[in-house]
């Protein structure tokens, strides 16, 4: 129980102090924006790529993300929720690029298969991003909102537009094939 | 090889996605220099000091003070509690509302309630608030699938009733969206002082000290001091079990314990080797939980093993003569070794006085609102032995010759020497986080009991051989022309039109089944989910499919009725799902199931056959025109 409360405590001083970055970048503080892209980049890029399946596109979005943060700061309820609401700006903004892609190219190409960044650290991660590309597209995005992001199951069902039970579904189900591809591949070998 | 845990894997995919993201940090800061968001306001200043500056300026220094008292005086008032509305796990949390029913506060009642509260969002409306509790108590593990019971407490001077009814549905409706059923209790706080007395002097709800007042009424061996330590999910399970009635509070949903009665008696007898016919249950309260004995008579002797309910592990075991047996003996000597037919009667007519050797006896009495069983009702009962040894029994286990009991290592010498040793204040010394006891001795049953080959072996039904390598895929249970079923996954179709017919279903049953034997059992393998569902029409179908022999389900019963059994087991998940709709199209029942969720069993390395079973009751007047069943999600 104790253990629980740390890691409430610890998700809440977290939100308080993205919540301090936004506003302050409210104020054109380009030190807060600064910091808010150091602790939440690795979050936003891994969605814009489970969203957009090319790294290319992905790293675009996310520029593109950080400006839209630093130009809407000031419309930011402080609710206690600043990882949702950045998600949700990086969801509108990758919906947007694959509108805009759908536009360009004729064919559409949503349906190839995810790009993912070559994890080359070491022989876990190479086997991790194998892993990722069994999952669903949906599966994929609830784990790396979960994961990655950190959000609860609450607030990615909000920015996914899915019911909470859908997400913990979701969820449970991607983590268990994860698991069963990463075991079977030999991870975390003593 | 390492067990792989869902933070581990959440940890590598963090860390990973860490190092790849791309640094734009330069490009964005650059970026968002060239646009300019915070307006430019010029201000200018004129000096207008005169003369009077200074008198007027007091005089507004003096209006804001005292306009500033005014307001935080009106702010005080308006956020001052006209009522409350209590909501109670194992941890206690208060919303204070105002007169329009706004929350105004809530706040813990308890240490871990304080704590708790200071993480929990403001909310505007009631229903928020409770919703925001609550996904609290969720996050923090106070509320979980087996432990899934909240109190509800209103406590206002004359729209209780109104804030009850609103409060309940808000928790009917986060319970839906988490993807579990949960137990929901409702009582409107009580005015009496004892009552209040107690909840105040054991920072506990006012309708938690009604629970308890209700139990030590019935129960006058238990005292207030120890039921105030126990989760409300607990208090409820046992008066569920021992068949206490509350005077003023209201029930919606069924209680869930992490070991069931029955589970708790086919593990015991699963480990010392003897039929689960020959054995009784009963519950009672230790400062550490409830606790379950499993009382054994087997070879003129009986033992007395008492179980943590949290995770099945065992305590301590006693044994000793069994006196009522060797009483027996004596009226009848010589008394011949019981043929396989005697034990088989005595199974029946054990099972008959209420044995808990069936999960559905047990969990339909309580979801009914009803004792377990009609023989768990008290524990003065028949089948409920008490859960101290007998005198004779205790000098008996102290004999070298008697067999060891079997019992944790820290807690093996302690037994021997104090074998009767049954009171629920017990210290624990197992570790918690052990799902089973590790057995250092091998159990020594009595030697002419026979070693039963599983724990619930319908008496209808053949008996099975020994568990297959190979799943069956299509065994023979199927092939009768009444008894349909499907496996193998969910199908994904929607078959619903205008034509279709509804028909009425209603879940009976929802919980865990234990089966260590399943020749007839086409079980998912693993990597798949949706296990196997079935439209049950008959008695034979019923006993050869669920292992049970609950007499309830007799052929009488399907005369009128049919049953969609949906049985699961998946590797280390128990896919749970439940009907949403159920109608008929032309000659095809339609089944429309939520989607099914996933629920982590760390049990399963104990009982890799557990099986998670749900249970329907269908009018076979719908079903005339019955040919084939589909079932599929949205």
């Amino acid at each position: 129980m104790v253990m629980v409360l740390f890691t409430i405590a610890d998700d809440s001083s977290r939100s308080r102090r993205l919540e301090t970055y936004i506003k302050e970048i409210a104020e054109d503080n380009m030190t807060s924006l600064r910091l808010l892209y150091e602790e939440t980049s690795a979050g936003v890029y891994s969605f814009t790529l489970s969203m957009l399946k090319n790294r290319e596109d992905a790293e675009d979005a996310l520029q593109d993300v950080y400006l839209s943060i630093h130009k809407s700061a000031h419309l930011y309820n402080p609710i206690g929720r600043p990882m949702e609401w950045i998600m949700t700006v990086t969801r509108n903004i990758c919906i947007s690029k694959l509108r805009d892609r759908n536009k360009t190219k004729p064919l559409d190409d949503t349906d190839k298969p995810a790009e993912f960044p070559e994890f080359v650290r070491s022989e876990n991660r190479i086997l991790l991003g194998e892993a990722m590309k069994i999952l669903t597209d949906e599966e994929r995005k609830v784990i790396i909102l979960k994961a990655v992001a950190g959000l609860k199951h609450k607030e990615i069902a909000t920015v996914l537009g899915m019911t909470p039970s859908t997400v913990r579904s979701k969820y449970h189900r991607a983590i268990k094939r994860l698991k069963q591809y990463l075991t079977r591949g030999g991870a975390f070998r003593e | 090889m390492n067990k792989l845990s869902n933070k581990d894997i959440n940890n590598l995919l963090r860390e990973a996605f860490t190092d790849a993201a791309p640094d734009k940090q330069d490009d964005i800061i650059q970026a968002a220099k060239g646009h300019n968001t915070a307006p430019t306001v010029s201000v200018t200043q004129e000096n207008t000091r005169g003369q009077y500056a200074k008198p007027a300026a007091l005089i507004a220094a003096a209006s804001v003070i005292v306009i500033g008292i005014l307001f935080i005086l009106i702010m005080m008032n308006s956020n001052k509690a006209y009522s409350t509305v209590m909501i109670e796990s194992d941890t206690c949390i208060e919303i204070g509302l105002s007169r329009d029913q706004r929350p105004v506060s809530i706040n813990g009642i308890d240490n871990t309630g304080i704590q708790l509260a200071r993480h929990i969002d403001n909310a505007q409306t009631l229903t928020q608030a409770v919703d925001n509790i609550l996904d609290a108590m969720r996050d923090s593990g106070s509320l979980n699938e087996n432990s899934n019971t909240v109190l509800i407490t209103a406590d206002a001077p004359e729209n209780a009733q109104e804030l009850l009814s609103a409060s309940f549905e808000a928790a009917k409706e986060s319970f839906d969206d988490s993807g579990y059923q949960g137990a929901i209790l409702t009582t409107v706080a009580s005015d009496k002082k004892e009552v209040q007395q107690l909840a105040h002097r054991h920072h506990i709800s006012v309708g938690k000290a009604e629970m308890i007042t209700d139990i030590i009424r019935k129960d006058k061996t238990l005292s207030s001091a120890l039921l105030s330590r126990l989760s409300v999910n607990d208090l409820n399970l046992l008066t569920t079990f021992r068949g206490i009635r509350y005077k003023d509070i209201g029930i919606f949903g069924v209680s869930r314990g992490c070991v069931e009665p029955d589970e708790a008696i086919a593990y015991v007898c699963s480990e010392a080797g003897f039929t689960d016919s020959n054995a009784a249950v009963t519950m009672s309260v230790s400062p550490y939980g409830l606790i379950y004995s499993v009382t054994i008579h087997g070879n003129s002797r009986v033992y007395i093993y008492r179980l943590d309910a949290q995770n099945g592990e065992i305590l301590t075991v006693s044994q000793g003569e069994d006196l009522q047996s060797a009483q027996m003996a004596d009226k009848n000597t010589p008394t011949p070794a019981p043929t396989e037919k005697e034990t088989e009667s005595k199974t029946a007519a054990t099972q008959s006085a209420g044995s808990p050797e069936n999960l559905f006896s047990l969990l339909n009495d309580a979801q009914n609102g009803q004792t377990p069983s009609a023989a768990a009702q008290t524990p003065q009962d028949n089948r409920t032995t008490p859960t101290t040894a007998p005198p004779q029994a205790q000098q008996a286990t102290s004999s070298p010759a008697s067999p060891k009991p079997q019992t944790t290592q820290k807690q093996a010498s302690q037994s021997q020497k104090q074998p009767q040793q049954q009171t629920p204040t017990q210290k624990r010394t197992t570790p918690t986080s052990a799902p089973r006891v590790t057995q250092t001795e091998k159990p020594q049953p009595a030697t002419a009991a026979p070693k039963p080959t599983q724990a619930y072996t319908p008496t209808e039904a053949p008996k099975p051989t020994a568990a297959p390598t190979q799943p069956k895929t299509e065994p023979s249970i199927f092939t009768s022309d009444n008894y349909l079923k499907y496996s193998g996954g969910i199908k994904h179709t929607d078959p619903l039109t205008s034509s279709a017919k509804q028909i009425s279903i209603r879940r009976i049953k929802n919980g865990y089944n234990l089966f260590y034997d399943h020749t007839d059992f086409p079980y998912s393998p693993a990597g798949t989910q949706g296990g196997i569902s079935a439209l049950v029409c008959n008695r034979e179908q019923f006993c050869r499919l669920t292992g049970s022999t609950d007499s309830r389900y007799d052929d009488s019963y399907f005369k009128t009725h049919a049953l969609y059994i949906h049985m699961n087991r998946d590797a280390n998940y128990h896919w749970i799902k439940s009907v949403e709709a159920a109608y008929m199209q032309g000659g095809t029942l339609c089944i429309k199931n939520s989607e099914p969720v996933g629920y982590y069993i760390t049990t399963d390395a104990a009982n890799p056959e557990q099986i998670y079973t749900v249970v329907y009751e269908l009018n076979k007047s719908d079903l005339e025109d019955f040919t084939n069943m589909v079932e599929y999600t949205d």
